[in-house]
């Protein structure tokens, strides 16, 4: 793996310095200890407006341009100038697993996010909703990024963002559940499928001795059985789709009329899309062990005294509920403390 | 490898270029929806000392959402495009509602970059700043270095520097015991120097009939005229002062608020006005340092007698001492708005003189180009 400076491009260096670099070894250590299994983790150490720079790019500096990213900057950089909020840590679901760190954070913080890093990293390679998603996303996305910005000086700038913004505005239609549901067989590209009006039409019939099947299968049943089906039949295959189908950015790559850099380009948010939403389904679930892995690290290890205070300051902070809004942190860890 | 260095923008400048994108889509939007700010009057007392807030709808790429159960649908119509959908709003029901929709994002810009965005608009003229009115004024910085000054002006790292210098050279340098003691002769200290700055100045003066006849959507008028002149004119220079008269039947000068909130009952003589505002011009801002505007609005009702006293003022006096002299008549139920008439009268004469009739909200943009127009 290739120094990662040269991927931020920032003037400083944003590996961890020799003093965090001892603690996270320390508190790897006791991750292992505690069961966790995780890929590497890289810390990388940004300033507050380069960390703002790349959360706004949600996580990934080389993706691609979009205005949008712009926008979200500017909302991350007057909360974080005008002290309302700020971002403690980063983590990216990739092998090796990148994470980034604030700069101006001191030691305590440091240590609390470390350990919650491994939470989060442990649950990306294990939960079974991120299973599918790619694990070298890293290189994907800056691939992606690549790809949009030809199109841009091939058909212009306007154009281009023109159509993702488009594609922005439907990216959440793809079928969240295909992880566990598989709803169409997946198929060649040139694989048409023979006519299925050919084929006879399977019906009911129920396993018998043959001297009792007219009375168990009765032929009437099965040719009232067979004539709906076949009507079923013909009433489908004038549908279009044929099926119903949940994922509209496949639908649209498939039958919309697009030209190729469209499609490629519908393909990208899509792929990005898929990668992205086990983060925003299982949000409670892996901010819950994250902070459940960090407590535990910190409280019955890495804390040394003179620390608690600020510990218990922020780790307070993070699980405390603001009114009616619902706060994933404090949920997830009390249901894995009750479990 | 992907990630290589060489032909990769850095992060900084990437995150700059989709900001920079997102401020143009912004300045877009303030840019088509600009009359309709300006006929509301929506931006008033959003702005700050350089900056102005702005509620845009619809920036959001928007997407399909949940709806509440039992909410029913989005409403049937032909919609425009950029429309915001949100719940009814309440309110009787034979008028429309003026609150706008949810998600609304407010975007911060610079008065300078209204002003742009205004100039572009109207296709306004740059001012042009007499120049023989810039003042200088000096400026300290402390971009020097000397032998001698106070303590607390020294330079530690100089001083280090030379101490160290000097002992490694004369070896009273110990490396086992690396003490750095500097000398009187090692001291330095910063020191500033004076850089005259340009400043050209400015000073508007408004001024305003609050007689009887003067209703609350024509002080409304004014406010928002006042709000885009102010906007513009400061725009083109570095400290603009701002001056607010009243008047009826007599003058006086009075501060913003209690400008566009003082309600008199008295006549109206419109000399008083202009009488004191020569006087405040030759007291307080001698026009051969100052840009002087002076901007009046009236219904046009003058007491009949005062009106030679008026045009006297202005025609041997106070137009030329003025860069502009603008004159807003705001349609009045009850005035007779002849003031106008006798006014316009100059309007040949002078070139720095600007007389608009302002009917209606509608009319302000034409207006305010009218007095702007002119570039001056």
């Amino acid at each position: 793996m290739q120094d990662t400076m040269s991927l931020l491009n920032t003037p400083y260096d944003t590996s961890l310095t020799p003093e965090l670099r001892a603690i996270q070894e320390e508190i790897e250590g006791y991750a292992r200890e505690f069961g966790l299994d995780f890929f590497e983790v890289i810390f990388e150490l940004l300033d507050a407006d380069d960390l703002n720079a790349v959360a706004a790019y949600g996580g990934f500096p080389t993706r691609y341009p979009h205005w949008s990213f712009g926008m979200a900057y500017e909302e991350l950089k007057k909360t974080y100038d005008y002290g309302l909020a700020k971002i403690y840590e980063l983590v990216i679901n990739n092998d090796p697993c990148y994470a980034y760190l604030m700069r101006s954070n001191n030691v305590v913080d440091q240590k609390l996010v470390m350990a919650h890093v491994y939470g989060h990293c442990d649950f990306f390679k294990n939960n079974a909703f991120f299973a599918h998603t790619n694990r070298k996303m890293m290189e994907e996305m800056a691939n992606h990024g690549a790809r949009i910005r030809r199109y841009m000086e091939k058909y212009g700038e306007d154009e281009v963002e023109a159509f993702l913004d488009k594609c922005k505005s439907i990216e959440d239609l793809i079928d969240i559940h295909s992880v566990a549901i598989k709803r169409r067989e997946e198929q060649a590209r040139f694989d048409f499928e023979a006519s299925k009006d050919d084929e006879p039409i399977p019906v009911t019939r129920f396993k018998t001795k043959p001297y009792l099947d007219p009375y168990i299968n009765p032929e009437e049943l099965l040719k009232a059985e067979e004539e709906q089906k076949r009507k079923e039949r013909e009433a489908r295959s004038k549908n279009f789709p044929e099926q119903p189908e949940r994922d509209v950015l496949w639908f649209l790559m498939q039958y919309a009329p697009l030209r190729p850099w469209q499609r490629d380009v519908l393909g990208i948010i899509r792929e990005e899309a898929y990668y992205f939403a086990p983060q925003a389904q299982t949000k409670i679930m892996n901010e819950g062990w994250a902070t459940y892995v960090h407590s535990t690290i910190m409280t019955k290890r890495a804390l040394k005294p003179s620390e608690v205070i600020d510990y218990c300051d922020h780790h307070s902070g993070t699980v405390a509920s603001h009114g009616p809004r619902l706060n994933p942190y404090k949920l997830g860890l009390e249901l894995f403390r009750d479990i | 490898m992907i990630f290589s260095s060489e032909s990769e923008p850095v992060m900084v400048q990437r995150i700059q270029r989709d900001y920079e994108r997102f401020r143009k889509i912004v300045r877009g939007k303030i840019k088509s929806n600009l009359s309709k700010y300006i006929t509301r009057g929506e931006l008033i007392g959003k702005r700050g000392n350089d900056l102005v807030s702005i509620p845009l709808p619809q920036i959001e790429i928007p997407q399909f959402r949940y709806g509440w159960k039992g909410r029913g649908g989005v409403g049937q119509g032909d919609g425009e495009v950029g429309q915001a959908l949100g719940p009814p709003q309440t309110g009787d029901g034979n008028q429309a509602g003026d609150q706008p929709g949810g998600h609304i994002l407010e975007v911060e810009i610079t008065l300078e970059e209204l002003a742009d965005i205004l100039g572009e608009e109207l296709a306004l003229p740059r001012i042009q700043p007499k120049g023989r009115k810039n003042i200088f004024t000096t400026r300290e910085r402390y971009s020097g270095i000397r032998q001698s000054g106070p303590e607390s002006l020294r330079h530690f790292k100089r001083t280090f520097k030379r101490a160290l210098k000097r002992q490694l050279i004369s070896g009273t340098y110990d490396f086992e015991r690396p003490v750095i003691v500097p000398i009187r002769e090692d001291k330095q200290y910063r020191s500033w120097k004076e850089i005259p700055l340009p400043q050209s100045v400015a000073v508007i003066l408004f001024m305003m009939d609050v007689s009887g006849s003067m209703t609350d959507e024509q002080k409304e008028i004014v406010r928002i005229e006042a709000f885009w002149i102010d906007t513009w004119i400061r725009a083109h220079y570095k400290g603009v002062q701002r001056i607010y008269i009243i008047h009826d039947a007599v003058a006086q000068e009075v501060d913003e608020h209690t400008f566009y909130h003082t309600r008199e009952s008295g006549g109206t003589k419109i000399s008083s006005a202009y009488e004191l505002a020569d006087q405040i011009i030759d007291k307080r801002f001698p026009p051969s340092d100052w840009n002087v505007y002076a901007f009046h609005f009236s219904d046009g009702d003058n007491w009949g007698d005062d009106v030679p006293h008026c045009l006297d003022v202005l025609r041997n006096r106070l137009l030329h001492k003025v860069n502009l002299f603008g004159y807003g008549q705001v349609e009045s139920p009850y005035g007779s708005g002849e003031f106008l008439h006798h006014i316009e009268e100059l309007v040949s004469e002078f070139d720095n003189l600007v007389v608009s009739h302002i009917p209606n909200r509608d009319t302000i943009i034409r207006s305010i180009k009218e007095f702007l127009g002119k570039g001056k």
